[in-house]
């Protein structure tokens, strides 16, 4: 009953809503519908009709092309651009991280020790023997290893004894060809070849090693002659601050000096035989002493002048050029330009897509927000 | 060589559709100026505003005719939203209360008529102004800027059905309203 109430209501309302269309468009109506075509027209009469002069200003606006007007209405304009400043903010926030941290962490340097280590797969030598190690280190972009067993001393007089050591690969057939070139090179730079090992073998399994010594003002250059051998697979530099030890060892050799001199003097003074043997048995302990100290420090300064450098040289294969294209060679690297186009597509959708879904929701709401409040100006007019 | 066959054949499409857009716009605009300043003055109830409106309005899809999508409605109600939402934004502006407009005018024009119609124009105007300011909207889109009730619906983001039903209960209620001052 109800259902059939309802669709003869919206049957009436369809009607009388045609009635209204067809009273506007001038279009005759059942005399049973005069009083709501008479209202139509009645409303229809209280229509507000724009003045001549300013339809003939609208037409004139049209002619030029509705050129944009005068700044009094412009002040939306500042929306789109609060907006815009907002996304590039935001965008700054987001990637600032990224830039700064470069998406890897870092191990931060520690106090610059007495002893250090650095190593990388592939890392320029860039500092000097006159240098100390953890000043390279901005130059290793590599995994950076450090250890430190006591502080700096301040000021450059630091006695720093340095070890490097280098693999390089190089292609199995010129190994030989390349450990000659070692000896040579180590001549050039004024160093020696300590102990070498060359071995020959198939494919993989040959190979050679060197403990080369070479002045410490010269390693940088060495190192950068070995690793135009081929293609460098490690290098590692070691330093240890021995600045301590040299010190006490002068110190040491200094006393014994003294003390061979005043034993000298007593000798020289002296009347009694057993005294006089008893002094010449202590004048050949620090005689011995001095000479044991005199070594010693020979020694450390050896340690600081020279510089050890362990060569490894790997044999390698060398890849197969590219331009021996084949299908299943083209298909392979389709393949990894799909794979790396991919990565690239999945890092720069990991940056992008939480930005933009960001973006959307604040556009979003900020329509809607714009949206209601319209609707509120309506409702309060 | 196909590329550059391309490129001169979108340049000459771009071409050729500029024109197109210039008729339709024109033609838009005959076709609605009038209408237009009819509505926003009902619900602005301010003539010079209106006026500052409706070339504002016509500005904007000027700048915007080539956004237009004929599927997502005609282009008369999307000039026409364009339009409400500049008036929405004038009303936040300025808070201002409209009324209806032309007041003092139709009463001058009522002069001529006869006593009877002068007296139901009266009665008509006093029932509007009972109604609430979205159902005055309602009769202005409708009765004054002469939009079907499809258009309606899509300037006021409504479903054609509820369009028809805002529209049949606003008449309704100022025939009501008008039986009463009868």
């Amino acid at each position: 009953m109800s259902g059939r109430r309802g669709r003869r209501t919206d049957i009436d309302v369809t009607r009388e809503l045609e009635v209204i269309d067809r009273a506007l468009c001038g279009e005759p109506t059942g005399a049973e519908h005069a009083p709501l075509v008479e209202l139509t027209v009645e409303i229809r009469e209280l229509r507000p009709e724009p003045s001549e002069a300013f339809q003939a200003k609208l037409d004139a606006r049209l002619e030029r092309g509705f050129a944009r007007r005068a700044p009094a209405r412009r002040r939306l304009g500042l929306q789109p651009a609060i907006v815009a400043a907002s996304i590039v903010a935001l965008a700054a926030a987001v990637a600032l991280p990224f830039t700064l941290g470069g998406g890897r962490h870092v191990p931060a340097r520690r106090g610059g020790g007495a002893a250090s280590q650095f190593s990388s797969a592939r890392a320029p030598y860039a500092n000097g023997a006159a240098q100390s190690a953890p000043s390279a280190a901005p130059a290793i972009p590599a995994p950076l290893t450090q250890s430190s067993s006591q502080p700096a001393a301040p000021g450059g007089a630091r006695q720093v004894e340095r070890s490097a050591s280098l693999d390089v690969g190089v292609s199995p057939a010129s190994i030989n060809a390349t450990a000659q070139r070692v000896f040579t090179l180590a001549g050039s730079f004024h160093g020696y070849v300590q102990q070498s090992t060359v071995s020959s073998g198939q494919g993989e399994q040959g190979g050679a090693s060197f403990d080369l010594r070479v002045p410490s003002v010269k390693l940088s250059g060495l190192i950068s002659a070995l690793a135009d051998l081929g293609r460098v697979r490690s290098e590692t530099n070691t330093t240890n601050d021995i600045t301590d030890e040299l010190d006490g060892t002068r110190r040491a050799l200094t006393d014994a000096q003294a003390e061979r001199a005043s034993l000298l003097v007593q000798l020289k003074r002296a009347v009694d035989y057993r005294q006089a043997q008893a002094l010449a048995a202590r004048l050949h302990a620090a005689e011995a002493r001095i000479s044991n100290l005199q070594a010693s420090l020979r020694a450390l300064t050896g340690r600081v002048t020279y510089t050890e450098v362990a060569l490894s040289l790997t044999p390698e294969n060398e890849k197969k050029p590219a331009a021996v294209l084949s299908p299943g060679g083209a298909l392979d690297q389709a393949g990894e330009i799909l794979t790396t186009a991919l990565a690239v597509l999945v890092l720069v959708g990991s940056a992008v897509l939480p930005i933009a879904a960001l973006v959307a929701a604040i556009a979003a709401s900020l329509a809607f927000t714009r949206r209601r409040a319209r609707e509120r100006a309506l409702d309060a007019s | 060589m196909i590329s550059e066959t391309l490129a001169a054949s979108l340049t000459a499409t771009a071409a050729e559709q500029e024109p197109s857009h210039q008729r339709r716009f024109e033609h838009l605009y005959r076709s609605s100026r009038d209408d237009l300043y009819a509505y926003l003055a009902t619900l602005l109830g301010d003539e010079s505003t209106a006026e500052d409106i409706t070339a504002l309005a016509f500005e904007r899809a000027y700048r915007r005719r080539r956004l237009f999508n004929p599927r997502r409605g005609s282009e008369r109600a999307w000039l026409f939203g364009i339009a409400r939402n500049a008036a929405l934004d004038e009303l936040r502006r300025r808070k201002r209360s409209p009324a209806l407009s032309g007041e003092q005018a139709h009463l001058a024009a009522d002069g001529a008529d006869t006593a009877e119609a002068t007296v139901l124009r009266a009665t008509v105007r006093a029932a509007m102004a009972t109604l609430a300011p979205r159902e005055r909207e309602l009769i202005a889109l409708k009765f004054h800027g002469g939009l079907t009730n499809h258009e309606i619906a899509r300037v006021l983001g409504v479903s054609h059905s509820n369009a028809g039903t805002l529209l049949h209960r606003t008449i309704t209620k100022l025939r009501e309203a008008c039986d009463e001052r009868a």
